[in-house]
């Protein structure tokens, strides 16, 4: 039984080893079009064994349909893919599987309900048709040393961390034999140091001769962990097979985006803002409903004319925040007011009423109302806020195009069915009709989620207009160096208490990071 | 022989034709589909039992026939809400609705006719128990097998690959798709062979323990199934408990009745479903169910 599981991973070494000069993977001009879209357009790249391959792209770059089309879940147009010196067909992800690619998804895909070594049993075949337990936990104890990755079988995956959660994914892949790692934007979910254990068991997997290519749009990670680098914008390759040091920052980012887009930054945060509280949190609490860790006890305040950071990893509370702020539920106990009106108990409506406007966190379940146009959803908007029984949409799609054009972000035609859009036109539709009329409080949600660079330096500059007029901004992210280049303040969150509050000019990501993690006392 | 130890008797034999029926409702909700229809599938296998034991004299091989008639309408219900997507409790109603209608057209000929039923099977040594054995070991064969059924399953979901990827699909299906398993087929296998086994609780009815045919003999039998599974969550051993607990409660209201003892039937005829609200109220408390993830959504596309 002890056999197999070292026959597994020297078998690995072995063949890794065998093939170090030459290219473990070979992308030929693949294409792929949906449609009128090309969404991939002659794009290349290899892989050799024992190497960091960075694929950066902005959002629609392309990444992700590659990735489908190399994982077997979508079949290319033309081109071709060598995995170790033989031309494949992958149809499946089975095939790519048996072949030896391995996956890790950014939504990562294990089963909650079910333990760890089940998690592994289900995904690698380990342990034959009886299962034998104690051999797949060795199994995964033998990898958990050999790459640092701890984790208990016997835990229940639901009851893991995510970090954790990406752990049990890894060694899920690489016990299923994987010889090629495709990481789909890896540490989007992590906090900083838990990023830097990333990228420790990246190189010792590296070491043992793993290739591994990292899907990203953070230059950072570029810098920290990739071999060479290849840019994809728009569908079309940009940058194919560069050494990662023969490149500066700017270059890529000129290659990502196309143009040099200058990152607008809050120039004289922490200052200027008025002593007046206009959003004052007081003893915020609420219990957990399902996923999410509700809040315990959470107190701060937003002057007039300040931005306010919420930094923290998803799900510490971050969620039950911006509901209570805009309504949309209600606190167990404690109070919420703005310009001192107590709004503790009012209805979505009411804070409305009161200037108190919200970015939704999750567009599709929130915000968008399938069937609906999206000059439909603007009446929606206005009627929110209106006494008026006829509902208007001619007026609604006047108004839409008078503050967009005010605005600037560009929206989709507003005749089109807003659940037709994709997430970033919905998100621009979202932001026109957040930043339509100043407010007096502002909550916004991971603002630029699924928005190319260029609208995401876009919205940065409306909330710091915003910020100017005098709102009162809250601004929950989970990008760090978003929150310290806008924010005054920055409170970070963790397990539903406010764990720190910061200067977000005398802070750094580290001690966010080190707040993030910090376990409930 | 008093009448506690006789409703126990009854609440086994009887029970078996609810056990059955909720193992087979376990298999097909833990691969995360729902079949109301497990009544139909009853039905239909206890027709068929009977067809099959009057034509050629032999009970057994009734059971077959009530294996192949409830499974023929899993399959139909399977099909309809995994590879038609369609809404899992609206299929289920509709071959309920359907094993009605047919049982009722093709049983008009079986009504009066008679088969000998099961025999009666003494396990030597263990039926000669006081108390416990005449009440777990004086049956017929079909509560043996439901025996070994929950027996295996346990074992099965525990300790096997078989077992693991079923558990899995009623979990996440996208992910059981994505590691390369075919989760619409293990649904429509699951579903299948569970409705086999309500056939089989229905077979137990018509050959066995009733001895008889009827139109919709089975008279909620298949529904009490679907929450005891509920009931129960998603255990086996539990369903073995929550099966007998039903079993019992119909037996003795026939005891009560036969020792003149006058109780309201329609009350009684309640009880299962006073039983399927508390236990409703009690799973239903968040964080509370066991329910598997994906019960009654349909598969997406990517799988």
């Amino acid at each position: 039984m002890v056999d197999s599981a070292e026959i597994d991973l020297t078998r690995l070494e072995q063949d890794a080893k065998l093939d170090s000069t030459k290219n473990l993977l070979e992308v030929f001009k693949i294409c792929k079009t949906f449609g009128t879209l090309r969404a991939n357009h002659d794009v290349s790249f290899t892989l050799k064994a024992g190497e960091v391959h960075a694929l950066l792209g902005e959002n629609g770059a392309g990444k992700s349909t590659l990735m489908k089309i190399l994982y077997g879940i979508q079949k290319a147009d033309s081109g071709s893919i060598t995995f170790m010196g033989k031309v494949v067909n992958i149809d499946s992800p089975a095939i790519a599987r048996n072949l030896g690619l391995g996956m890790v998804f950014q939504d990562l895909r294990l089963i909650p309900a079910l333990t760890v070594w089940e998690n592994v049993a289900l995904h690698t075949k380990l342990g034959g048709k009886i299962l034998r337990k104690n051999n797949i936990c060795e199994l995964i104890d033998q990898a958990s040393q050999r790459y640092g990755l701890a984790v208990d079988p016997n835990a229940k995956v639901g009851d893991l961390s995510i970090g954790e959660w990406q752990r049990v994914e890894l060694i899920k892949v690489l016990l299923a034999g994987a010889k090629v790692l495709i990481l789909d934007e890896p540490t989007s979910v992590l906090a900083p140091q838990e990023v830097d254990a990333l990228f420790d068991i990246i190189r010792r997997l590296k070491n043992d001769g793993v290739g591994i290519v990292i899907i990203t749009h953070k230059l950072r990670e570029v810098r920290a962990i990739a071999d060479r680098v290849s840019v994809l914008r728009g569908g079309k390759q940009i940058l194919c097979d560069l050494p990662a040091q023969d490149i500066t920052n700017d270059d890529l980012v000129k290659a990502m985006v196309g143009e040099f887009v200058n990152p607008i930054t809050n120039s004289d945060r922490g200052s200027g803002s008025s002593s007046q509280s206009t959003l004052v949190a007081l003893d915020l609490t609420l219990r957990a409903h399902g996923e999410g860790t509700g809040l315990k006890g959470v107190d701060f305040d937003v002057k007039s004319g300040e931005i306010l950071g919420i930094a923290g990893i998803a799900g510490n509370g971050q969620r039950e925040l911006a509901d209570l702020l805009t309504g949309a539920r209600m606190a167990d106990r404690g109070d919420i007011e703005l310009k001192g009106q107590r709004l503790t108990v009012a209805g979505p409506k009411h804070y409305r009423m009161a200037g108190m406007l919200g970015v939704v966190a999750d567009p599709i379940r929130e915000f968008v109302v399938p069937g609906l146009t999206v000059a439909e959803h603007a009446a929606l908007w206005l009627a929110t806020s209106s006494k008026k029984l006829r509902f208007d949409i001619g007026s609604a799609t006047k108004w839409l195009h008078q503050v967009a054009d005010r605005i600037g972000l560009p929206l989709a035609p507003s005749s089109k069915r807003l659940d037709q859009l994709s997430g970033g036109n919905i998100q621009r539709v979202i932001l026109t009709l957040a930043f339509a009329d100043p407010s007096q409080g502002l909550v916004v949600s991971y603002p630029t989620r699924g928005l190319d660079v260029r609208t995401a330096e876009m919205t940065h500059g409306l909330l710091i207009d915003a910020r100017k007029q005098g709102t009162a901004v809250v601004l929950i992210s989970e990008d760090i160096d978003e929150l310290l280049s806008l924010s005054d303040r920055i409170a970070v969150i963790s397990h539903g208490r406010i764990s720190g509050l910061l200067e977000a000019k005398n802070t750094d990501r580290l001690e966010i990071g080190r707040l993030m993690t910090q376990e409930a006392s | 022989m008093n009448g506690i130890e006789q409703s126990l008797i009854g609440g086994v034999e009887g029970g078996t034709a609810i056990l059955l029926p909720s193992l087979g409702e376990l298999i097909g909700e833990l691969s995360g589909v729902i079949n109301l229809g497990t009544e139909g599938c009853m039905l239909a296998g206890a027709l068929g039992a009977y067809a099959v034991a009057v034509t050629t004299g032999s009970a057994l091989l009734g059971i077959l026939g009530g294996i192949a008639a409830g499974a023929f309408f899993g399959l139909i219900h399977s099909y309809l809400s995994v590879y038609r997507k369609a809404d899992q409790l609206a299929s289920g109603l509709v071959v309920w609705f359907l094993a009605l209608g047919l049982t009722s057209v093709f049983g008009t000929g079986y009504v009066n006719d008679s088969i000998t039923p099961l025999t009666i099977i003494s396990i030597p040594g263990l039926s000669k128990i006081p108390w416990i054995g005449p009440i777990l070991f004086k049956h017929d064969i079909l509560v043996y097998l439901s025996y070994a059924l929950v027996v295996a399953l346990v074992v099965i979901l525990k300790k096997t690959r078989l077992g693991l990827l079923l558990r899995a699909t009623g979990e996440r299906p996208e992910v059981v798709g994505v590691a390369g398993n075919r989760p619409a087929l293990v649904q429509l296998i699951a579903v299948t062979l569970g409705a086999g086994l309500a056939g089989i609780g229905g077979a137990q009815l018509s050959v066995g323990y009733v001895g008889n045919w009827f139109n919709d003999m089975t008279s909620g039998y298949g529904f009490i199934a679907v929450a005891v599974v509920l009931f129960a969550s998603w255990k086996p051993a539990r369903v073995m408990v929550g099966a007998y607990l039903f079993g019992v409660v119909l037996a003795a209201s026939s005891v009560l009745q036969a020792h003149g003892i006058a109780v309201n039937q329609y009350l009684l005829d309640s009880l299962p479903y006073l039983a399927t609200l508390i236990a409703l109220i009690a799973v239903s408390k968040k964080g509370g169910s066991n329910a598997p993830e994906a019960l009654t959504r349909a598969l997406t596309d990517t799988t």
